[in-house]
């Protein structure tokens, strides 16, 4: 019997702004410690997280080594909306992780198929 | 603009879907969702009206700093929601929602002390409040205990504020049936 919950994060804020998107991506993060499938939608602002960025210029920790371990925790689906891709005028071959693109109707498709979503 | 829709569109799709329990709430949202809009009927509406599940128990996540919108309307839900008869398992704070449980909050004598707030709604109802520690830590709100670890002079966190792990929420995950989320 799978009993495991199911959790979609969705990540729509700023990088370095404050400090919300890193504690966020840290919050999901323990939360699949927790015995809990974790998948992370990045969309609007929130796909400037996927971005190299030169971080250690504005005193702030890295989004890259929290991405990078995101395996060790069982986190593989991450998706990216296509019309914030194209809001910022973004490809997927700039973004640090390989991530699946999805339309807004795969989006709502999506929801319903999570317990809980942040 | 983009993002206010964008808002709007997710609170419509996840309160038509059955299966996604758990809502997130912006300052408009919340506006929004208490608004009875295009015939919709909002959510005291709907429970008095009988179309939703009698007695259901709710998670509250609390994100918002003191003197946002975002705290005030998670008090009033609260109320709200034991006033209809539900139970509320737990109250968690997390990342700015944490500066409400300094007990060293003095607002001036017109402003609401949300500190005062909730520890009355907990001592009158029962209501478990839980302080996520990372976030707490990291903004400088802790327990006596946590003080004397790290040789500072003073503390701020006393009951009925508990500092807790991540694990506190989760576990609550199986008795819950919605988690109601208050700011990003």
């Amino acid at each position: 019997m799978d009993t495991r919950k199911k959790i979609l994060y969705i990540a729509d804020t700023t990088p370095f702004e404050n400090s919300i998107a890193r504690e966020n991506l840290d919050f999901v993060m323990m939360l699949a410690s927790f015995e809990v499938d974790v998948s992370i939608v990045f969309v609007d602002t929130g796909i400037l997280q996927l971005l190299n960025t030169e971080h250690d210029k504005i005193q702030t920790r890295a989004f890259t080594p929290v991405l990078a371990s995101f395996k060790h925790y069982d986190i593989n689906d991450l998706y990216v909306l296509d019309t914030s891709l194209k809001q910022f005028k973004l490809t997927k071959n700039q973004l640090i992780c390989s991530v699946k693109i999805i339309t807004s109707n795969q989006f709502k498709d999506l929801m319903s198929q999570f317990d809980y979503i942040f | 603009m983009y993002i206010a829709l964008w808002r709007r569109f997710f609170v419509q799709t996840s309160f038509n879907i059955e299966r996604s329990q758990a809502f997130v709430f912006n300052t408009w949202d919340v506006a929004f969702f208490f608004g009875n809009i295009t015939g919709r009927m909002n959510y005291g509406q709907s429970l008095k009206a009988g179309k939703m599940k009698k007695s259901k128990s709710f998670i509250i996540v609390v994100n918002n700093a003191p003197m946002s919108a975002g705290v005030n309307s998670a008090l009033n839900f609260a109320k709200a929601i034991l006033a209809l008869g539900h139970e509320l398992t737990q109250v968690f704070f997390m990342k700015d929602g944490v500066y409400c449980c300094s007990s060293l909050l003095t607002p001036m004598s017109d402003e609401i002390n949300i500190y005062q707030q909730w520890k009355t709604l907990s001592e009158s109802k029962g209501v478990i409040l839980n302080v996520c520690v990372a976030s707490a830590l990291r903004r400088g709100i802790i327990t006596e205990q946590e003080a004397k670890n790290n040789n500072h002079a003073q503390y701020n966190l006393i009951a009925p504020f508990n500092l807790v792990g991540l694990g506190q929420l989760v576990k609550d995950f199986d008795c819950s049936h919605q988690i109601i989320q208050f700011g990003n």
